[in-house]
């Protein structure tokens, strides 16, 4: 059942902010397609929450520049680790398929070829290994850790714990 | 909006070891994994205890060559290589969606049928998108196993003889087939293709083993086809959906070796890689010309020998069998030689056809073809109502003309009668 001006589906973010969008625009977001087509009445405000008005800026950025055939154009250099996770989360939320692509896309951009202790440090993760399961991971597929992308001088503090 | 952001940039700096990533949902971080090549998949390992087997979950797998082995990897002896992908199937964990395995010729990876016979099984259940590429060894048969993936829907393989097991109940979800360097036992393309009753797309490079290709896929919407001299016919008109056709000659071809084809194509490509000096006019009777190209919008003919006459009232026969044309390309990248002076003494015909609909034409040729292509251009320019932009080119190859000859083909295209007055011609040298 379609509202008076059914061409545009409000949208309530977690901080209060109402999105008019358009539908075709709402269907990309599964779940809230989900969420309209389960509905009985007209649904007069949907509410989007984990996602909040700065998403929605830029999921509204990306859905303009891929109708213009611009998609390859929409960039999320500009958010840091913290920003992205949120994005790809609220997005992720929506099951929103295409831009799901682009930020899982993003986020292995920031990872790839990085060196393990890298990698850790750019996200806060805590190595918790003890040093003799540590070392006994590397040995065993040491195809995919020997080569200079290792720091030895972490190895070496490990090891001396 | 951005006191909020700013308020994330200074918790982002400040605090180092708030973990900003292992907590993310599992199938989003297998969302991130399924971008990141095999080495950098399998070292997540070693960040965290919580990340020790997170790997194993990303549903998407990938090995080409030996790229994922360090740089010493000629350490590495296939044998070794081989296990390192049976140790990685083996650890994972859950559906395998997509498998790659590419081996290019001559980087040094062999498999054999064993360990093919291995692999397959970790991925028969689930695998969708499969693709398996082996210019390395070779091998002798695909090993039937393979056959029995039955959740295919996208399946590339190559570099293998191909005979159908007796028990083959086809891929009934199959969508995407791409064949390349197969050879065929008799009987087994015609059998691998009525296996695949969804198929919409189907492309057949540098294959041998067959000699008739008879389609009748109803939901076949694009066929890509290199054939040899071996082949003797091609019928194509029960593909009935079918609307993008490419066409390759890797050798030269019989007469008339095109019986049928479908009624409906918007997309057309001819193109040969063969030395002969066979012409385009032998190998699609006049009759199905007008009978199958009156949807066409689009058409590429390359490699055409603009020489022969009889190429050139050819390339005009289909242009007049194809009212809807709204993209036309020609070109030919190799040197066509001389053996008799170009006949262009007859102007074409150009009262009875009228090509309204044509917007764009690239003519890219060699030098020395240019007169016989002008012929061409002028048909074009006063047959063509609502045609844009003409562009000309004749930079192919390392013969340059002389600036007297490039002086005088400008000038004729400028005087060209033209059908359409926005009609833009481009001449590049």
């Amino acid at each position: 059942m379609a509202s008076s001006s059914s061409n545009l589906i409000s949208l309530k973010t977690s901080d209060g902010t109402v999105f008019k969008v358009e539908r075709a625009l709402a269907k990309t977001m599964k779940t809230v397609q989900a969420i309209i087509e389960e509905a009985d009445a007209n649904i007069y405000m949907i509410p989007i929450h984990n996602v909040f008005s700065h998403h929605m800026d830029m999921i509204i950025d990306y859905y303009k520049l891929s109708v213009a055939g611009k998609s390859k154009e929409f960039s999320v250099e500009k958010l840091d680790n913290d920003e992205l996770k949120d994005f790809l989360l609220a997005v992720h939320y929506l099951n929103m398929e295409d831009l799901f692509e682009v930020l899982t896309q993003a986020v292995a951009d920031r990872l790839e070829k990085k060196s393990v202790g890298y990698v850790r440090k750019y996200f806060g993760i805590e190595n918790d290994f003890t040093p003799e399961e540590y070392a006994a991971i590397r040995k065993k597929n040491d195809w995919a850790f020997k080569g200079d992308d290792i720091e030895p001088e972490e190895d070496e503090e490990k090891q001396e714990e | 909006m951005s006191l909020y952001m700013s308020l994330f940039n200074k918790k982002a700096n400040q605090d180092d070891h708030i973990d900003r990533i292992s907590d993310l949902p599992s199938n989003v971080i297998d969302g991130i994994l399924e971008h990141l090549s095999i080495r950098d998949v399998v070292r997540t390992s070693i960040l965290s205890t919580n990340w020790r087997y997170m790997w194993t979950s990303v549903p998407t797998l990938e090995f080409q060559g030996r790229s994922f082995l360090p740089d010493d990897h000629l350490n590495y002896p296939s044998p070794v290589v081989s296990k390192i992908i049976t140790d990685v199937l083996m650890l994972h964990n859950g559906p395998i969606y997509k498998f790659n395995l590419f081996i290019l010729y001559g980087c040094g990876f062999e498999i054999t049928l064993e360990c093919l016979n291995t692999w397959i099984p970790f991925l028969s259940r689930n695998v969708k998108h499969l693709e398996l590429v082996n210019h390395g060894t070779y091998l002798d048969k695909m090993p039937y196993i393979v056959f029995s993936c039955k959740e295919l829907t996208k399946f590339r393989f190559g570099g293998f003889n191909l005979s159908i097991p007796p028990n083959f109940s086809g891929f009934k979800r199959l969508l995407n087939l791409k064949l390349e360097s197969v050879t065929f036992e008799s009987g087994a393309l015609e059998s691998l293709i009525s296996g695949c009753p969804l198929l919409e797309k189907l492309s057949i490079e540098y294959c041998h083993g067959f000699e008739y290709f008879h389609i009748s896929t109803p939901t076949l919407k694009v066929l890509y086809l290199e054939f040899d001299e071996n082949i003797k016919s091609i019928c194509l008109k029960k593909a009935q959906n079918l609307s993008d056709l490419t066409l390759v000659a890797s050798e030269g071809w019989v007469s008339g070796l095109i019986k049928s084809l479908p009624k409906n194509m918007q997309r057309f490509c001819i193109a040969s890689f063969s030395d002969k000096k066979n012409v385009f006019a032998d190998i699609i009777p006049p009759t199905l010309l007008k009978s199958s190209f009156n949807s066409i919008k689009y058409l590429i003919l390359a490699d055409v020998n603009l020489n022969e006459r009889r190429e050139v009232l050819y390339i005009v026969s289909v242009l007049k069998s194809a009212p809807c044309l709204v993209e036309l390309v020609i070109q030919n990248y190799s040197l066509v030689d001389i053996a008799q002076p170009p006949d262009h003494s007859e102007e074409l015909e150009c009262r009875s056809c009228c090509l309204n609909q044509l917007k764009t034409v690239n003519i890219k040729i060699c030098a020395t073809s240019n007169q016989d292509a002008m012929s061409l251009i002028r048909f074009i320019l006063a047959t063509s109502t609502s045609l844009k932009t003409l562009t000309f080119d004749v930079g192919v190859g390392s013969q340059k003309l002389d600036a007297l000859v490039l002086l005088s083909i400008s000038q004729d295209l400028l005087l060209m009668k033209r059908a359409s007055q926005r009609a833009e011609v481009k001449f590049l040298h």
